[in-house]
């Protein structure tokens, strides 16, 4: 009997120690990035994609003025932002915070919400010149008033688009 | 506790650590305020500027990423270097971000030389040297104002002379270790002209050397290291040029040469003559020469007779005669002077001696010999001669020396205790230093004002080897300072203005950078319209070009300059007696110092990729040695690593012993370089410095230090220290790594015709492999079949022929490749990280120490790669295009793969790298930083692959052959290397790989391997 217990303690030990690995490794997994509540750090700009993008069509490449010669797309620089508002929507208060960063000749420290681990190599040359359109990882950023993160930016989620777009999958592409 | 208990907790502990949130830290996008024009994030940019380790003036270009400097390559179109680089100058990026810089002006608080400093505004420095130099004027001692410095070759010299001048103090010096003052002064008797020859070494065809170690650290290591390669396999020469290297220690050099004469330390110049006497008396010499010269020359030889040549030199009069019917029979031939023998008391006699030998054998302004140039403009600077440096000690002792300016000259670690510069730096009241770095002599000043690096500054370098393309090289500032540094010629512009009067009027430039425009300007620009090469008619456009070009030479090699006939008296009183019985030291062995071929005269020593190199004949890194003969340490009952005691009557100094075939038994032979009482961390306290027991010698005519000719004798101390050394074997026993064929040999193999190419694919048809190669082919390791085709099989050819071993390739990927230093204690634990290194495997032989053979080792990216299949975790695998990956992400450190290698190509990280603030600001982004316990290995740098592929993708193509080069391969200064597609029928490396001296290190174990060696010849 002792020993029949004992196995079976065993065995619920083993499970419930398996459980907690599981879980401890799809939290770790699983992009804890994603904004679940949506109230990841505020950005020190009240932007909005929506505005911009959406109701003034301003191309993407107009102000990410890198992402077809480089790696990364780049954000646009104090000046960039301050060349349509020194003129526009000047009183507006969060268009003065950005006065003030250029007054000061600050950069705005913006918070990323893409991002990817130091050992991944991504470039937004290459997609582009796939054919691979800003939404598809970005979401529908016209619609978009704060940046939420859409996509989990894991590998499977990379590997299920290249398989399909019949991109290179070679671990040597991505990881570096 | 109950097992089950135990259990228990472990599953709910685990459970909660799920239930937690993890967090990760908060990231910034940080945008320009306003964009630079030139930068995109991302990409590299690459700067031109001039390489200041050494006096040789290589043109480099700088790789910059988000305003921080990557990697330093070779200027690819100056006349120096053409492209190549060696280690030293790969390691600049470590002077740039040295941890231990100085940050801010420092004043000495506390006894000179106890290292107690306060940080102090610029404004306060400028008041404090103000006031020095004021109360030099009021006591009307102007003249009594000294500036020792380095030699600058370029324009910012004028900027100290003019101060000097404006000053009133004549006493405006220059000078170095290793000066070439005796050479140029042989010249001037010689040839009249005081100058420094181009040697032809490339085209020449019989080559020999009075230890002039021009593989490593001779006049200019780069651009000789890549005529050497074109010398040996040159693709426009017929035949292959012999080289016979005449020097005590088996240096790199030496080793490379086809023979090495190991002479009697102090006897180059005799065994010159007596070569030049049986030239002249066999009738072998130059056909042009007439009959009178001859007849003179035979006269000047006449004491110089085989068996007395053959007595002092210990070399026999056979191969004296071998020798001088070599070196007259085979045109052109060329003979050089080195270091070493210049550096003694009668250094002007084995350089004469040198020269003769050349006159004689007609090798003067012919192709292949060596030829006089004219540099663009005569820089002058005045050099101070070691014998006047010592001399003012007793100017120091009367009070005459008030106040001294030293710019980044070591002084007190290059001096001999013997010359007592200590006591002269105690009698000067004020020393002000010039440095970016506290140096041995900085320490023991009163002011240190820490200038730019040279990656930091504007500048110009007039090389003084240009092989006749007349050249200035331009620096320019590649980064922004890290730190509150001013530039050199700013300080002294300011400090002109602060002291007003005569001095400030000869400068009126606002700073250093408008004074070097001003003078290109009126020197290249205005000038340049009389020579038609003007750039229209605005100098900026111009000055820009420039700028990106890295300065101006000519396209066309120049005429060789007129030469004027030899001045006999003079010679004929330099050698005469010579031939006499040769005074030996007081002590039993000569002590033959070198300079390490990566610390130089010391200047390495604080940069920790340099001190992690391995000495390329003895792979010791991070110390100091003494080289001994093993007949020598077998009779003294010593082995490696037994402390030895070496004394001169002007001191003594300890050191480990490295018993070694390459130096002669009555020779001790030790690296200059080591032995720091500052410097920076990795500098101070670290080995000895040779230098200290040298007695107060000079040569007798120039007065530069005569560090060539001590004697010393030897002690024990009976203590024993294990060498942080890198070989294994010294021998590569019946292993057929590194190959030789002999020069016959080598002969029938070029009549053959190329063989069949080598593609390197894995499991070649009708071989059976073995199981776990089956393994190694499935769908886990090749996933060819998953969209990609295979368009590229890279591989790389390595010519040992023309590989010297000097372990340029080693730092260069170092710098590439974001490789951790481990240190001393890491090096003799053994858990040094290379990903090539360079073994030197001595012969079987202890006689025939020229067949020391070295091989670049680096992974041989396998097709069949026994390092595939073991990997539990699939973080080594194949990719398409042949290379053997590494995931270090995926890696759990199991070091089955490091097990399995049969190269031992693969480094593990046993501990975590660390890099001093700021030397993180160089690794680069475009690949990881690895962790501790996961393992690394050569990529055929998979970086620079990858950003090629994506050109070429881009713009519809197939990548051009020759479009990637691993660092390895551009940083090697002997072209050695080659790298391609295997696949290409037409690519460089596919072509080379044909070669019928081909051959793949251990190809019996079926590794498919996709680095091809080409046979080193040794023609003896």
């Amino acid at each position: 009997m002792r020993t029949k217990l004992s196995t079976l303690s065993i065995k619920i030990g083993l499970f419930t120690l398996f459980i907690g690995v599981i879980a401890g490794i799809s939290a770790m997994t699983v992009d804890p990035a994603i904004p679940s509540s949506g109230t990841l750090d505020k950005q020190p700009i009240a932007f909005s994609h929506k505005s911009h993008s959406g109701k003034e069509e301003i191309a993407c490449l107009y102000c990410h003025i890198y992402a077809e010669r480089s790696s990364v797309a780049g954000v646009p620089s104090v000046q960039k932002c301050i060349g349509c508002h020194k003129m526009i929507a000047i009183d507006d208060p969060e268009v003065q915070k950005l006065l003030t960063y250029w007054d000061n000749r600050e950069p705005i420290p913006w918070i990323k919400i893409y991002n990817v681990p130091d050992f991944v190599y991504f470039s937004h040359r290459m997609h582009l010149n796939a054919e691979v359109a800003c939404e598809e990882c970005h979401g529908n950023l016209l619609e978009m008033d704060e940046v939420k993160k859409v996509s989990s930016l894991s590998m499977g989620w990379c590997l299920e688009c290249h398989k399909k777009m019949k991109a290179p999958i070679d671990c040597n592409v991505c990881h570096k | 506790m109950e097992r089950r208990h135990f259990l228990k907790m472990l599953g709910t502990a685990g459970v909660l650590g799920a239930c937690q949130q993890v967090e990760q830290p908060v990231k910034n996008l940080i945008p320009f305020v306003v964009p630079s024009e030139d930068v995109i994030p991302g990409v590299a940019t690459w700067y031109s500027s001039v390489c200041q380790q050494c006096p040789s003036g290589c043109g480099i270009v700088v790789k910059i990423q988000e305003g921080q400097a990557k990697k330093i390559e070779g200027n690819p179109s100056h006349p120096v270097n053409r492209g190549k680089l060696c280690a030293r100058g790969e390691s600049a990026l470590q002077v740039l971000y040295n941890p231990d810089r100085v940050k801010n002006p420092l004043k000495r608080v506390g006894k000179r030389g106890a290292g107690e400093w306060e940080e102090i505004s610029w404004d306060q420095a400028y008041q404090i040297l103000v006031r020095a130099l004021k109360q030099v004027q009021d006591e009307n001692a102007r003249n009594q104002l000294y500036y020792v410095g380095k030699p600058l070759q370029g324009h910012i010299t004028k900027i100290i002379s003019e101060f000097m001048a404006g000053f009133g103090s004549p006493h405006d010096y220059r000078y170095e270790l290793f000066d070439k003052a005796v050479l140029k002064s042989a010249n001037e008797i010689c040839f009249g002209l005081s100058s420094l020859p181009h040697y032809d070494i490339a085209n020449t065809g019989y080559l020999l050397s009075f230890g002039a170690n021009f593989l490593e650290t001779w006049h200019s290591p780069v651009g000789y290291s890549k005529a050497y390669g074109d010398f040996r396999q040159g693709a426009l020469r017929e035949k292959r040029g012999k080289f016979v290297q005449c020097e005590p220690r088996l240096s790199l050099t030496a080793a490379n040469a086809d023979r090495w004469v190991a002479i009697k330390p102090g006897s180059e110049g005799i065994l010159a003559l007596g070569l030049t006497n049986i030239i002249l008396n066999k009738g072998w010499y130059a056909q042009n020469l007439s009959n009178q010269v001859v007849a003179e020359w035979r006269g000047l030889c006449a004491e110089f007779k085989p068996k007395q040549v053959a007595l002092l030199t210990d070399v026999s009069e056979e191969t004296l005669l071998q020798l001088a019917k070599d070196f007259s029979s085979v045109r052109p031939s060329l003979a050089l002077c080195g270091d070493a023998p210049m550096a003694r008391e009668d250094g002007l006699f084995h350089a004469i001696a040198v020269n003769i030998l050349n006159i004689v054998a007609g090798n003067i302004s012919k192709k292949g010999g060596l030829q006089f140039y004219d540099p663009f403009e005569e820089i002058k600077e005045q050099h101070i001669s070691w014998k006047k440096l010592a001399a003012l000690s007793e100017k120091s002792a009367s009070g005459q020396i008030k106040a001294l300016i030293l710019n980044e000259a070591d002084l007190l670690f290059q001096a001999p205790e013997s010359l007592q510069l200590q006591k002269l730096f105690e009698r000067i009241p004020f020393i002000v230093s010039f440095s970016s770095l506290i140096d041995d002599s900085a320490a023991f000043s009163d002011l240190i004002l820490p200038t730019h690096t040279p990656l930091e500054s504007f500048g110009d370098v007039q090389p003084e080897q240009d092989g006749g393309y007349r050249t200035i090289g331009l620096m320019q500032p590649v980064v922004n300072p890290l730190y509150e540094t001013r530039h050199l010629g700013d300080i002294f512009i300011q400090l002109a203005g602060e002291l007003g009067g005569d001095v400030s009027e000869r400068f009126p430039w606002d700073d250093f950078e408008s004074f070097l425009k001003e003078t290109w300007e009126e020197y290249f620009f205005l000038k340049g319209f009389e020579e038609g090469v003007g750039f229209g008619l605005d100098f900026k456009p111009f000055w820009a070009e420039l700028l990106q070009k890295g300065g101006r030479w000519d396209e066309k090699r120049s005429k060789p300059r007129a030469i004027q006939t030899p001045n006999l008296p003079s010679i004929s009183a330099l050698i005469k007696g010579k031939a006499g019985a040769k005074k030996e030291g007081p002590e039993p062995y000569y002590f033959h110092l070198f300079p390490s071929i990566h610390l130089y005269d010391g200047r390495g020593a604080n940069q920790p990729w340099l001190q992690e190199a391995p000495d390329p004949m003895t792979t010791i890194t991070w110390g100091s040695w003494i080289e001994m003969h093993p007949s020598l340490t077998k009779r003294l009952g010593l082995q490696e690593g037994d402390v030895i005691q070496i004394s001169s009557p002007q001191g003594m100094i300890e050191a480990p012993v490295y018993p070694t075939i390459g130096v002669r038994p009555d020779t001790l032979a030790m690296p200059i370089g080591q032995g720091h009482t500052s410097y920076g961390r990795y500098a101070l306290g670290r080995g000895v410095n040779p230098l200290k027991i040298i007695p107060a010698n000079f040569e007798s005519s120039t007065g530069t230090l005569a560090w060539g000719g001590t004697s010393v004798s030897i002690a024990k101390t009976g203590k024993r220290v294990q060498l942080a050394k890198t070989e294994g074997k010294a021998q590569q026993l019946d292993h057929a790594l590194a190959l030789s064929i002999t020069g016959i040999e080598a002969e029938k193999l070029k009549k053959q015709s190329p063989l069949d190419r080598i593609e390197a694919l894995p499991s070649r048809k009708g071989v059976k492999l073995p199981e776990f190669f089956n393994h190694a082919i499935s769908k886990y390791f090749r996933p060819e079949k998953n969209n990609q085709k295979e368009d590229y099989r890279w591989g790389m050819v390595i010519d040992l022929d023309r590989c010297t071993g000097c372990g340029a390739c080693n730092v260069s990927c170092h710098a590439e490749n974001n490789l951790p230093i481990v240190g001393e204690a890491g090096v003799k634990e053994q858990r040094e990280i290379n990903w090539i290194r360079i073994e030197r495997y001595w012969p079987a032989e202890t006689d025939q120490a020229e067949q020391t053979l070295f091989l670049p080792m680096l992974c041989q990216q396998c097709g069949n790669a026994p390092c595939e299949p073991v990997c539990p975790v699939y973080a080594t695998y194949h990719t398409p295009d042949g290379l053997n990956a590494q995931v270090y992400n995926r890696c759990v450190g199991t070091r089955y793969c490091a097990v399995n290698c049969p190269y031992k190509v693969r480094s593990f990280n046993y501990s975590q790298p660390k890099w001093p603030e700021p030397l993180d600001q160089q690794l680069s982004p475009d690949l990881s930083v690895r962790d501790a316990g996961v393992m690394e290995k050569c990529t055929f740098c998979v970086q620079r692959i990858r950003t090629a592929k994506e050109d070429a993708k881009i713009e519809k193509r197939q990548v051009r052959d020759g479009e990637i080069q691993p660092a390895c391969v551009t940083g090697c200064p002997a072209n050695a290397m080659k790298f391609g597609s295997l696949l290409d029928p037409k690519s460089e490396v596919s072509k080379a790989g044909s070669d019928p001296r081909r051959y793949r290190a251990l190809e019996h174990l079926n590794t498919e391997s996709a680095v091809i060696y080409l046979k080193r010849i040794v023609d003896a």
